[in-house]
């Protein structure tokens, strides 16, 4: 059942019907094109990809379209396209696509749909941008907040020495999950379906109501921000201890809740530090769903997440150098002695406890938690020499650290650190 | 540096307004918050209605360099960064002196910047402090 915000396009004709339309007879409309082409060569020891004969990938990776025009000087239509490898349908390829009027600085409404603005970091998403050609992985794993939202838009800006930016954000957006890209498939992007290779029990890409709000401050060199995101349906990820393995996953209904911060220094556009914390939760809802086969009773569980960055950059001419250490720890699924849907109770008195093999756990009942928390030091440089090219070189020192609640089910998932080489060449213009 | 006619001698462009315009001097960095657009309106309350020279011309090298002490490169990724932010969009940008004078001339709020050797009857020349 489609739940489609038909609101947007009404309130959009309301809004242009009330508008008060200035007279800018010597207003010229403004058209402003950009867009780039991103080539990588990746490199990697992980032993999943040596045995698969994909630890050296060489590609494009990504290109980026965008058109912004200006009817008038309060009334802006811009549109961004991105396309990568694993581009699943057209709804993806449009990453954002909205109009949006200013009735003054201090107060913006738009509609249509918008990276979602939590905060800077999201900008990062757009390759010509980011002087890393790795994005954070609280931005790249998607699974605290969407990559867009489609709706209604308020924002704006007071203050002059010391600003206090404002942004609300409110609409539909697509399932939140995390599908592997890149040239060699290490680098995540958002899916509509896909959560760690795992088959949900509803694999319908409709649109779920969910919003988002900004708070942030600039003075001077610093700047501090607040994030919200509440989503209505997302899918909280649960497997069967006995029959754990990648891939075999389920997944109850659920809704969505991130917190973040976010502080930025700027020294003269020379050295600048970035980070951010976020802290999540995913709580399970919708009775008929979640209900166990034992109890009859609908599941009431939930997972928490968390995930922070901090980097340092440093320009020096038209090079960029930077260091980054990061930690997430957003990969998570509640694991089930049997699968708690289906398991027939009477099979006998449970599992052996993985933790203390003399003790059992019922069939049905929860036997733990598997996570996988990740770490990741990562340092890097960029070169732009003309604003036509920018050359980018990562080289990351990666981290899994599945938890001991889980048994070693998978050889490519036990404990070990490698390592991630990439280069990416930019041609913008 | 020689004052002649409001043009600081050894400085190859002019920095031009509307006629209708009261002010008369800009310092560098007033200059540079309007070209990138933090601030939006002159001391005379009017909105500022920024014109740049096309991304190629040596003339925007001159004033990119002595008035926001950058590159043109990387004033053009500044701007790329703020439009995909959805910030701001640049200043409108037109190929020649001629066509520069004439949006000046005919925009109340304009300001821009032609080579000192244009022909700029139509519109007033304001020094920079």
């Amino acid at each position: 059942m489609t739940n489609h915000l038909s609101l947007v396009p009404t309130m959009a004709l309301i809004l242009l019907s009330v508008m008060p339309l200035q007279a800018q007879d010597d207003w010229e409309p403004q058209t402003y094109v950009s867009g780039y082409v991103n080539t990588l060569a990746e490199v990697t020891n992980q032993k999943d990809h040596k045995e698969a004969n994909r630890n050296i990938g060489l590609g494009l990776a990504n290109v980026g379209f965008l058109i912004s025009y200006k009817p008038r000087p309060n009334i802006e239509i811009k549109g961004t396209f991105v396309w990568d490898q694993q581009i699943a349908d057209l709804q993806t390829l449009v990453v954002e696509a909205y109009g949006i009027y200013t009735f003054s600085n201090k107060f913006k409404v738009g509609v249509g749909k918008f990276l979602t603005p939590l905060s800077p970091v999201n900008t990062y998403f757009y390759a010509p941008l980011n002087p890393s050609v790795s994005l954070p992985m609280v931005v790249t794993h998607y699974l605290l907040t969407p990559q867009s939202i489609s709706g209604l838009q308020l924002s704006g800006e007071f203050g002059n020495d010391f600003k206090v930016n404002y942004n609300v954000t409110y609409g539909n957006y697509t399932t939140i999950g995390q599908i592997r890209t890149g040239v060699i498939g290490l680098i995540g992007r958002e899916s509509a379906v896909q959560i760690i290779g795992a088959t949900t029990p509803n694999p319908d890409q409709d649109y779920q109501l969910g919003g988002s709000a900004r708070l942030a401050f600039e003075y001077g060199i610093l700047s501090l921000g607040f994030n919200y995101f509440h989503g209505t349906r997302a899918f909280l990820p649960f497997s069967d201890l006995t029959k754990l393995s990648i891939g075999n996953f389920n997944a109850f209904s659920s809704r969505r809740t991130a917190f973040g911060t976010d502080i930025h220094l700027n020294l003269n556009d020379r050295l600048r530090l970035n980070a951010e914390y976020w802290i999540g939760k995913n709580q399970s809802k919708d009775e008929d769903s979640n209900l166990n086969a034992n109890t009859q009773e609908a599941e009431d569980v939930s997972l928490d997440y968390d995930g922070w960055y901090a980097e340092l950059l440093y320009t020096v001419g038209k090079f960029t150098p930077y260091i980054r250490y990061e930690e997430v720890d957003d990969i998570r699924s509640i694991l089930y002695a049997g699968n708690p849907r289906t398991v027939d109770p009477t099979m006998g008195a449970g599992i052996p406890n993985p933790n203390n093999p003399t003790e059992r756990i019922p069939w049905g009942t929860q036997a733990g938690e598997f996570r996988i928390p990740t770490n990741a030091l990562g340092v890097g440089l960029s070169y732009r020499p003309i604003y036509e090219l920018l050359l980018k070189a990562d080289f990351r020192s990666i981290k899994n650290d599945v938890n001991q609640d889980a048994i070693d089910f998978s050889e490519t998932l036990r404990k070990e650190r490698f390592y991630h080489a990439i280069i990416s060449a930019v041609f913008s213009f | 540096m020689i004052m002649l006619f409001g043009v600081t001698y050894g400085q190859t462009y002019l920095v031009i307004v509307n006629k209708s315009n009261n002010i008369n001097s800009i310092s560098k960095s007033e200059l540079s918050d309007y070209f990138m657009k933090k601030s939006v309106k002159f001391p005379n309350g009017l909105s500022v209605l920024p014109v740049d020279q096309k991304a190629t011309s040596p003339i925007r090298t001159s004033f990119t360099t002595e008035i926001h002490n950058k590159s043109v490169t990387a004033v053009r990724s500044f701007w790329q960064q703020s439009v995909f932010q959805g910030k701001a969009t640049p200043p409108v940008e037109k190929q020649t002196d001629e066509d520069i004078i004439e949006y000046v001339s005919n925009n109340p709020e304009a300001i821009g910047y032609v080579s000192s050797t244009a022909d700029t009857s139509t519109v007033k020349i304001i020094s920079i402090k």
